[in-house]
């Protein structure tokens, strides 16, 4: 009986041991990717060309395929995501490349904008700040340039 | 039988101890970081928003003693002008430098503007991205501080 109750406990230390081992590889490996949250708020042409190169930069460098990347907008930043937007071309080119858009569904209501006046294939956000929240909640990297 | 249970207590022991192994691994890390690991933003190129990045990691370090503190400050885009040697911030980040304060400039920008290190003030550290340089940090556990 005593045997048995030894032999029990040993497989028990290995199947710990075994598990333990098991449950850190595949969440890494889920993790593999890199994920990025761009936080923009100016409605300046040049601060969005600094945030659409820093994106396209780092796809470059690490792969597409590697790295998940969101810019969020909200307050003036969403005028940027406009129709007319001065930075149309460049929101074509991010959203080519599987760069997630976001306006500020909140900062919108506030400005009276409707979906009918942004640029065509952005996504929402019923609010900006909280996406930014949950993501970097999350572990995103976040960045704010 | 007891062979048996001699093999079966040598795998159990050796599952432990690779686990023991880890978990003083780990702590051994631990031990090597510093306490605080900041690592500042900065895409201005302005003299003034420099001096508040500068004046917030220097604060930063006498409060908390340089032991505790590892600082980092990465210039990107129109940022990294004040890195070069004619720059208005430069004996500020001479300074930074001396107090152990490591300044990273972003190959990228310096890529796209023709930039090259012996167009930056000595000591200052080039990375391939800046970026991915923070993005890196922040993996692991280090603070973002956007001045």
């Amino acid at each position: 009986m005593k045997q048995t109750l030894a032999v029990t406990a040993l497989l028990a230390a290995v199947a710990v041991a075994g598990l333990q081992g098991c449950a850190s590889t595949p969440a890494a490996k889920a993790d593999d990717r890199h994920r990025i949250v761009f936080h923009v708020t100016d409605g300046d042409p040049a601060k969005w060309n600094i945030v659409l190169n820093n994106a396209g930069n780092v796809q470059d460098a690490l792969g597409r395929d590697k790295v998940v990347i969101e810019i969020v907008t909200h307050g003036p930043g969403i005028n940027m995501l406009k129709a007319e937007s001065t930075v149309a071309p460049r929101l074509a080119q991010a959203l080519d490349r599987n760069v997630g858009l976001y306006a500020c569904e909140f900062t919108m209501r506030q400005a009276k904008v409707t979906k009918a006046d942004m640029y065509a294939g952005i996504a929402y956000a019923p609010s900006g700040v909280t996406r930014i929240i949950q993501r970097q909640e999350e572990g995103w990297t976040y960045l704010r340039p | 039988m007891k062979s048996f249970l001699h093999s079966l207590l040598l795998v159990a022991m050796l599952a432990l101890g690779s686990i023991a192994q880890h978990a003083l691994a780990d702590q051994g890390a631990g031990n090597n970081k510093a306490k605080y690991q900041l690592v500042f933003h900065v895409s201005e190129n302005n003299p003034q928003q420099w001096q508040v990045a500068l004046n917030n990691a220097l604060a930063f370090q006498r409060n908390v003693g340089k032991d505790d503190a590892q600082v980092e400050i990465v210039a990107i885009g129109p940022g990294l002008d004040m890195l070069k040697i004619d720059s208005k911030a430069a004996s500020r980040i001479t300074q930074a430098l001396d107090n152990s304060i490591d300044v990273v400039a972003c190959g990228e920008t310096m890529r796209a503007t023709k930039v090259t290190a012996a167009d930056l003030i000595g000591g200052v550290r080039v990375v391939p991205g800046g970026i991915i340089e923070i993005a890196d940090r922040q993996r692991a556990g280090w603070v973002y501080i956007r001045p």
